[in-house]
């Protein structure tokens, strides 16, 4: 192999009279060269981030303390924090979740399982695709003509950021799961067909136990996505809060003491519920001039990061443990 | 409508009967035609023939997994102790505890070896306890001569037996929602002939209980297991379009020695398929 002959071409009984030039050198460097390039490529990625983390985290090390999770945002930087944005993105994950998933993978399975094949289905089919490409600007302006202008009277209210960060991580979650349904291999399904299953009975009993952690998966890289996304945020309003984002549906004080009127005051469904997330609060200090806002605006960036990647690892760790 | 009702007064013998069934995928030509037959009960039944010659398709009619296929059509009528199974009454789902099926390839579920057995009863409507339910999967596994096997790992994977237990397995599986047909669709084609020949002595034990039919490419197995013999082959239709037609069906001896048409003594003797 060392060199370019091959030695049991010697041993040929015609040796020198082969029809062949096996040229393995040259076929051995162009194997060897393709692989260099996939190595460097796969590190790349992971060099990138390495050094993100690193530059932010020498950057931003300093206001890494109680303060940034305890304190509002402020004018003085020094005593500055991301409380209402934590808030905001812990809670907009939240209700997020609740929605994307019933109604992604409802629509994975419809798409997968019941669908007929048609026009009509094929268009939904192109629709979505394409829904997964489309900038996530264009959702922000969707949501602020359709969720806080249409619904909640021009205000900038947690619920139409939960909406509209809803609607934008919809057709990856609904494509990434139709991959894990059709994974699920047709025989699995046949053979519960065979023993008297009903379509519902397959798709509980085998194949959505099959696709779970592909579907958890699009799930999380989804969301991770979403509540990462500053552009539609930004485009629907939302600005600096001083206030903890009211997140519970209904309000317990009110229920358990009988004011029954106000059930539904300051809830998540209240009209002054404005609200701001990580990603828009780091936006709006990167562009501050003053240098603590930068150092805090690292600072942000570090519990960003660690909030997306913690989600992503949660999702390795799933997958890990169901399959 | 129950499925069990037994009609055997005037259908003596005959379990399933196939009256001119035509099978479409799709388009408007046959991918089978004017299959007649019947199949006898507590015998093994084996549809020979070429590939594409439609002993897959008929199989599949008989406990209405075609109805899965978009698009796909039965025409004619097929029996089931007298009861048309494609009334619109009947409900495909019902047909098929009654007539179960093991496939080409073994697919166990990715479950435990119980739960493979478990499933089919389960979803069913079971009615005995736990217990019950324990004697039935112990019941059905020693059917399928799996049992001594298996005994000490019903809790682990399915899927981490051998082949050959693994198919023996989705016969126990097919066993436990006690069926009265059970359809094989060349259950060995993907085993080693050490496992093919416990599943063809398999066959004979549950032919006792149960009706067979066997889809197979394997002659001998055919000749060695098979009380019938029913041969199909492909055909061009009027429009050029291949079909499978079903040539003759007899018993497995007359197939093999002194068969009618001279289209199954060629296939039989190996000068096409």
């Amino acid at each position: 192999m060392t060199k370019g002959i091959d030695i049991l071409e010697s041993s040929d009984a015609q040796a020198g009279t082969s029809k062949f030039d096996p040229q393995l050198d040259s076929r051995n460097f162009w194997g060897k060269i393709f692989a260099y390039f996939c190595v460097f490529s796969a590190f790349f990625g992971l060099a990138v981030l390495v050094f993100l983390i690193f530059d932010v985290s020498s950057d931003g090390a300093s206001r890494l303390n109680g303060d940034l999770f305890a304190n509002f945002p402020s004018r003085r930087p020094e005593e500055s924090g991301y409380r209402a944005a934590i808030w905001g993105s812990v809670w907009m994950l939240a209700y997020v979740l609740i929605l994307v998933v019933p109604i992604g993978v409802s629509s994975a399975i419809y798409l997968e399982e019941y669908a007929p094949k048609n026009w009509f289905t094929d268009l939904i089919d192109l629709n979505i695709y394409n829904l997964a490409g489309i900038p996530s600007i264009i959702y922000g302006l969707l949501g602020l003509g359709l969720f806080v202008q249409g619904v909640f009277g021009g205000r900038s209210v947690l619920l139409a950021g939960v909406l509209t960060i809803t609607l934008l991580i919809l057709p990856p979650v609904i494509v990434i799961s139709r991959e894990a349904i059709r994974a699920v291999p047709q025989s699995i399904r046949q053979a519960s067909y065979g023993v008297g299953a009903t379509k519902w009975q397959t798709i509980s009993n085998h194949v959505l136990p099959a696709a779970l952690p592909g579907i958890m998966t699009a799930v999380i890289i989804s969301s991770s996505r979403g509540i990462g996304e500053t552009a539609p945020i930004v485009v629907l309003g939302a600005g600096t809060v001083l206030f903890d984002p009211k997140a519970s549906p209904i309000n317990f004080g009110a229920l358990f003491s009988g004011r029954f009127g106000d059930v539904f005051t300051d809830t998540l469904w209240s009209n002054d519920n404005f609200f701001s997330v990580l990603p828009y609060q780091i936006y709006e200090w990167v562009g501050n001039p003053k240098p603590e806002f930068q150092t805090l605006a690292s600072a942000g960036i570090i519990v960003l990061l660690v909030l997306v990647l913690g989600m992503n690892l949660l999702a390795i760790f799933i997958r890990n443990k169901v399959s | 409508m129950n499925l069990n009702e037994n009609n055997s007064a005037t259908h003596h013998d005959v379990v399933l009967k196939a009256s001119d069934v035509n099978v479409f995928y799709s388009s408007n030509s046959p991918a089978v035609a004017g299959v007649s037959l019947d199949i006898l009960k507590n015998q093994i039944t084996a549809f020979i023939g070429p590939s594409g010659c439609g002993k897959s398709t008929i199989l599949r009619c008989f406990n209405r997994l075609n109805d899965l296929i978009e698009g796909a059509r039965v025409k004619g009528s097929i029996t089931f102790n007298g009861i048309d199974l494609y009334d619109p009454k009947i409900d495909a789902v019902a047909v098929r505890r009654h007539i179960g099926m093991v496939f080409q390839r073994p697919n166990p579920f990715p479950k435990s070896i119980y739960e493979n057995v478990a499933f089919g009863p389960r979803i069913n409507g079971f009615k005995g306890s736990k217990t019950d339910m324990a004697d039935l999967v112990e019941k059905s596994l020693r059917s399928a001569a799996i049992w001594d096997e298996v005994k000490d790992k019903l809790k682990e994977s399915g899927l981490a037996l051998s082949g050959g237990q693994q198919q023996r397995l989705c016969i126990a599986r097919a066993i436990a929602v006690e069926p009265q047909v059970i359809l094989m669709d060349e259950p060995c084609s993907a085993l080693d002939p050490i496992s093919t020949l416990r599943i063809e002595e398999l066959m004979q034990e549950l032919k006792q209980k149960y009706t067979l039919i066997i889809v197979t490419h394997n002659m001998q197995q055919a000749s060695r297991s098979a009380d019938m013999t029913a041969f199909f082959n492909t055909e061009l239709a009027d429009n050029g379009k291949r079909m499978g037609k079903l040539v003759e069906i007899d018993r497995t001896s007359i197939i093999f020695s002194s068969p009618k048409q001279t289209a199954t003594e060629e296939y039989i003797s190996g000068r096409f398929g």
